[in-house]
């Protein structure tokens, strides 16, 4: 019995400090938003001040709404618009449809998710020079749609697997195209798998990096994540600024966080998890 | 559910189709590619005054944090994707990008609208020049790329108020400087010296540690022929005075993390007692009375030894530009007189033309001036005198990446002048010199 | 007519996997081709009058024995065997607690959720905050210590920043796992004892061995190819104590455009990956690709 309760105490209590290790440097980097810069240096460091916005009002007046926000939306959508059209329709018929040489084709595809994207910047940043694309959108929904296609086909064909074989050879019967019973029959079967799918996707485009700040260099291409590490320059960092840009940027996925995250724990396990 | 179907496919369309507009406008503008901060921000007030004089011409400043400009530059450049019609660069990129034909000659333009050339001073005038030899490794053997923006060069900064204190004398070498700084760690209990130990990305722990060097007998890291040189006494004198200071406590261990914005702060806070400087940028820190703490009671001298190290940058057309003109004509507005001197008067952006540092404004703005125009004339830098070579920023890199191993307690000090000339050796191989 | 009808049926699968193959080969497969061929020259795209020499694998020979290379294969090798060696054990424990009976499981979980959806960018900007001389925590608590000036402890918060991000994925998909694991065996077994635990062994390893299996295959994968995090917090300092492969070649590719030299560094790396994705199918015997 006591170790019972022995066990319960620790079990509150790891719980308890894990979360409270989990939180805090988000709650940090808020306070640090709202502070002016003679509260950031202050010693010791504050925790109880009045808070200031001025730090978001410079980020919404400087246009950095306006390009780089803009921008992340514009790549995440597409790209999500892309990366679950072509890889619903390929996890389709990789798992549903019997096709000669689909498990070969699988394989190749999952080998595809072990590449580095580091390996493929430097071509794509030559390849793309030469036919002018450096420094637009279609650069980055190109790049991340590739990287994230294989991903994608992995997390969908776990849902397209569980539909039940009943559904198909019913619109079959009924003389349904190999596209209706694909677009009419399992899809809206699968529309909780693709949803999360999608919001994988987006929140993989949105919080891209590497190809972002290599294969844009102005704000009228750049997306979020370069416009954050625009504030941490050698003139001595303006760590409310930076620190109010990374707020911004954590919005959607806080959103999805909150309001989705039944979607996002499925897509996180439903590879792993049969 | 159908017309929620058609909305989303609408938006989606939408959305779709902002990915692909290209804006089509009737006006000309310019992309001015600046380093975010000072430069950008002096950039951009001028930008009125040149709307106004060329009402056909608009003008975009985009700054660029200086910890990727360079980056962000070249591979806008590489790319030729035309996002920039002016930027501004230095040295090091220059000496890529005019063999590389990145940069538009300006020689005609310079001829049609009469700049004056002689007016600027010699050292600010190198990099978009490469130092007079452009024309021998331009594509097109023009000798102009680039009109000269910004001149930097290191002065000592110090407090006076203390000197005075303790009836110290102005050291004339960097031996009895060390003294004096001992003297004021014991007295005042702040730092002697402080300096850029930082080594990415920029190249001012080498401003730092030539500014000594150059005035204890040392020399540059390679030999007009490209011999590695590195390893010499004077070197040597000058690493062991960095390695004392760190280890003595004469200047902080956080100096690892300095560039060079952080020194003007550390001083402005009274926390040390000694700094070599870009100039301008150091005084506005200094005498600004809302942050700076030490307003009044700095003075500034060449640098002991009087051998000066300098840095500077030009503004160029970049070669992809569709409006060549149109950007020189901003280029040549931005280093006019009139806008160089309102520029260093409200700016603090270092002064390049002879006429803006002999004004009387500028004198009553910065009264070493004279001082200043001296140090700019024989400045050196370790491009002027060798090849332009396109892996100066490899070899800066094991340059001061070494010396701040050794500084920083890591390898001792003729080891890592050895290592210096050894990797150094080695990427000039690589790169087929 | 007859024929047509057959023919569109029998092409019509793959005229739904055209597409995605269309893109994955222009997109992935040819780029890589490129940068093969790429990596057998000596060229600079920032640099186009050097021209291009044709050196072979030279290229690769020369990055096996460049030591800030080999320094961000071990930092690599170090921050991502650390990392998931405290992931596992804090992930798993943390799944464990969360699936036995306790208060407040859902806002234990959603806290403890929340960092997997961030941006390595705005992790590393958090962290940096926190740690940066000037006005960090940290330095503050331990009076004066910057832990990002020093290569050992600079390390040290490259993994703990890493950690933070990642256990939440460790423990999602865990937990899941043990979801699905059968309620009333495992009560017998608790109370059986020794009898029971061996039962317990029987049912729990192979319901979770291939989940963990998975965790640890990905989880390994993306701390292999760890950049944005490395780049925003310490960009590979101080002076290359925390480089790691990506950083390093997108250095040489971006930074010195180096560009065949980068193209076999970033090769050097694809192949280091995958040798250590076939390892993981050797030992744990199981395969990620039978679907």
């Amino acid at each position: 019995m006591k170790k019972r309760r022995y066990m319960a105490v620790f079990k509150y209590l790891a719980l308890t400090l894990l979360t409270l290790m989990t939180a805090f440097p988000l709650v940090w980097l808020f306070l640090t938003s709202v502070k002016t810069e003679r509260q950031i240096f202050a010693s010791p460091p504050l925790f109880f001040f009045q808070p200031t916005f001025s730090a978001y009002k410079y980020i919404a007046s400087s246009g950095i709404i306006g390009s780089y926000f803009v921008n992340s939306i514009i790549v995440s959508v597409c790209t999500v618009v892309f990366t679950v059209t072509l890889g619903s329709m390929c996890s389709y018929a990789l798992v549903r449809l019997k096709l000669t040489g689909s498990r070969k084709l699988a394989s190749g595809i999952l080998v595809f998710q072990m590449l580095p994207p580091v390996v493929l910047v430097v071509p794509l940043y030559v390849l793309m020079s030469r036919i002018n694309m450096i420094n637009t959108h279609w650069s980055l929904i190109l790049a991340n749609t590739a990287i994230q296609l294989p991903f994608c086909i992995w997390l969908l064909s776990s849902y397209f697997a569980a539909v039940p074989d009943a559904l198909e050879e019913a619109a079959l019967i009924d003389g349904a195209s190999l596209f209706q019973t694909y677009w009419r029959i399992i899809l809206p079967v699968t529309l909780p798998g693709l949803f999360a799918t999608a919001i994988f996707v987006f929140i993989n485009s949105w919080n891209e990096f590497l190809f972002a700040i290599n294969l844009t260099t102005s704000p009228a291409a750049q997306t979020m994540p370069v416009a954050v590490t625009g504030f941490i320059e050698a003139r001595g960092v303006a760590w409310n600024h930076l620190a109010a840009a990374a707020c911004v940027m954590l919005m959607p996925g806080l959103l999805f966080g909150i309001f989705a995250r039944k979607y996002l724990v499925s897509g996180l396990t439903t590879g792993a998890v049969k | 559910m159908k017309t929620t179907n058609r909305m989303v496919v609408l938006l989606v369309i939408a959305i779709l189709s902002l990915a692909s507009m290209t804006s089509h406008a009737a006006e000309i503008v310019l992309n001015v590619a600046m380093e975010a901060g000072r430069m950008a921000d002096a950039a951009q007030s001028v930008v009125p005054d040149f709307e106004a004089k060329y009402p056909h011409i608009k003008v975009q400043i985009v700054p660029i944090p200086y910890t990727q400009y360079m980056q962000r530059v070249t591979t806008e450049l590489a790319s030729g994707s035309g996002a920039f019609d002016v930027l501004e660069s230095h040295f090091l990129m220059n000496a890529q990008y005019i063999p590389s034909g990145f940069l538009y000659p300006l020689d005609d333009f310079i001829a049609k609208y009469n700049v004056d050339m002689d007016d600027f001073v010699i050292s600010a005038v190198a990099p978009g020049t490469l130092a007079g030899r452009a024309a021998e490794v331009s594509p097109d053997g023009k000798s102009v790329y680039g009109l000269p923006y910004n001149s930097d060069v290191l002065m000592m900064v110090y407090r006076k108020d203390l000197y005075d204190r303790y009836g110290l004398e102005y050291p004339t070498d960097w031996d009895q400087a060390y003294e004096n700084m001992k003297v004021l760690k014991e007295k005042e209990g702040i730092y002697g010296y402080v300096f850029s130990g930082a080594t990415h990305p920029a190249t001012h722990l080498l401003a730092d540690f030539f500014t000594v060097a150059l005035n204890t007998g040392g020399n540059f890291p390679l030999s007009p022929d490209l011999k590695p040189q590195m390893n010499t006494p004077g070197n040597l004198k000058a690493l062991e005075l960095f390695i004392k200071m760190v280890e003595e406590g004469i200047a902080s261990e956080g100096t690892q993390e300095y560039l060079y914005a952080e020194k003007n702060t550390v001083i402005s806070q009274g926390l040390a007692a000694h700094m070599s400087q870009y100039m301008l940028s150091a005084f506005f820190a200094m005498e600004d009375e809302t942050s700076s703490s030490v307003a009044g009671k700095i003075d500034y001298k060449a640098v002991p030894g009087g051998n000066g190290f300098c840095g500077g940058w030009t503004v160029s057309v970049a070669a992809t530009s569709k409006y060549p003109e149109e950007a020189f004509l901003f280029i040549e507005f931005l280093t006019n007189t009139e806008n160089n001197a309102k520029l260093a008067i409200e700016f603090g952006n270092g002064p390049v033309r002879r006429s803006t540092i002999l004004s009387p404004e500028f004198k009553e703005a910065y009264p070493f001036a004279e001082d200043l125009l001296v140090a700019l004339d024989s400045g050196q830098s370790q491009y002027f005198n060798a090849p332009t070579l396109p892996i100066w920023d490899r070899i800066d890199q094991i340059v001061y990446t070494n010396l701040a191993e050794a500084i920083y307690g890591n390898l001792d000090a003729q080891e890592a002048l050895e290592l210096i000339d050894q990797e150094v050796a080695r990427a000039l191989r690589q790169a087929g010199y | 007519m007859h024929f047509l009808a057959r023919f569109r049926r029998r092409l019509g699968p793959y005229g739904f996997v055209a597409p995605a193959l269309v893109v994955l080969c222009g997109v992935l497969l040819f780029p890589l081709a490129f940068s093969f061929y790429m990596s057998l020259f000596r060229f600079s795209i920032a640099r186009p009058f050097l021209g291009r020499t044709f050196v072979g694998l030279d290229n690769y020979v020369l990055a096996l024995q460049d030591a800030p290379f080999l320094r961000a294969i071990k930092n690599t090798l170090i921050i991502t065997f650390s990392s998931l060696g405290i992931e596992m054990i804090i992930g798993t424990g943390i799944a464990v607690m969360l699936h036995s009976k306790i208060k407040f499981e859902s806002l234990y979980r959603t806290i403890l959720f929340f960092p997997v959806i961030l941006s390595y960018v705005v992790v590393a900007v958090l962290w940096r905050i926190m740690m940066v001389a000037e006005i960090g925590l940290v330095p503050y608590l331990t009076g004066g210590f910057a832990p990002l000036s020093n290569g050992l402890s600079a390390l040290l918060v490259v993994i703990l920043a890493n950690v933070w991000r990642n256990i939440p994925f460790v423990f999602t998909v865990v937990l899941a796992g043990l979801k699905t694991l059968p309620v009333e065996p495992l009560e017998a077994a608790e109370i059986d004892g020794a009898q029971g635990l061996k039962k317990f062994f029987y049912i729990v390893v192979p319901i979770m061995k291939p989940i963990f299996v998975v965790v640890l295959i990905m989880r390994t994968m993306d701390c292999l190819m760890m950049f944005d995090l490395v780049y925003i917090l310490t960009n590979g300092g101080p002076r290359g104590a925390t480089s790691t492969v990506s950083t390093f070649a997108v250095e040489t590719a971006f930074q010195y455009f180096d560009t065949g030299y980068a193209s076999a560094l970033s090769f050097i790396i694809f192949f280091i990956i995958l040798i250590i994705t076939v390892l993981y199918t050797k030992v744990f015997k199981t395969n990620v690709f039978a679907k």
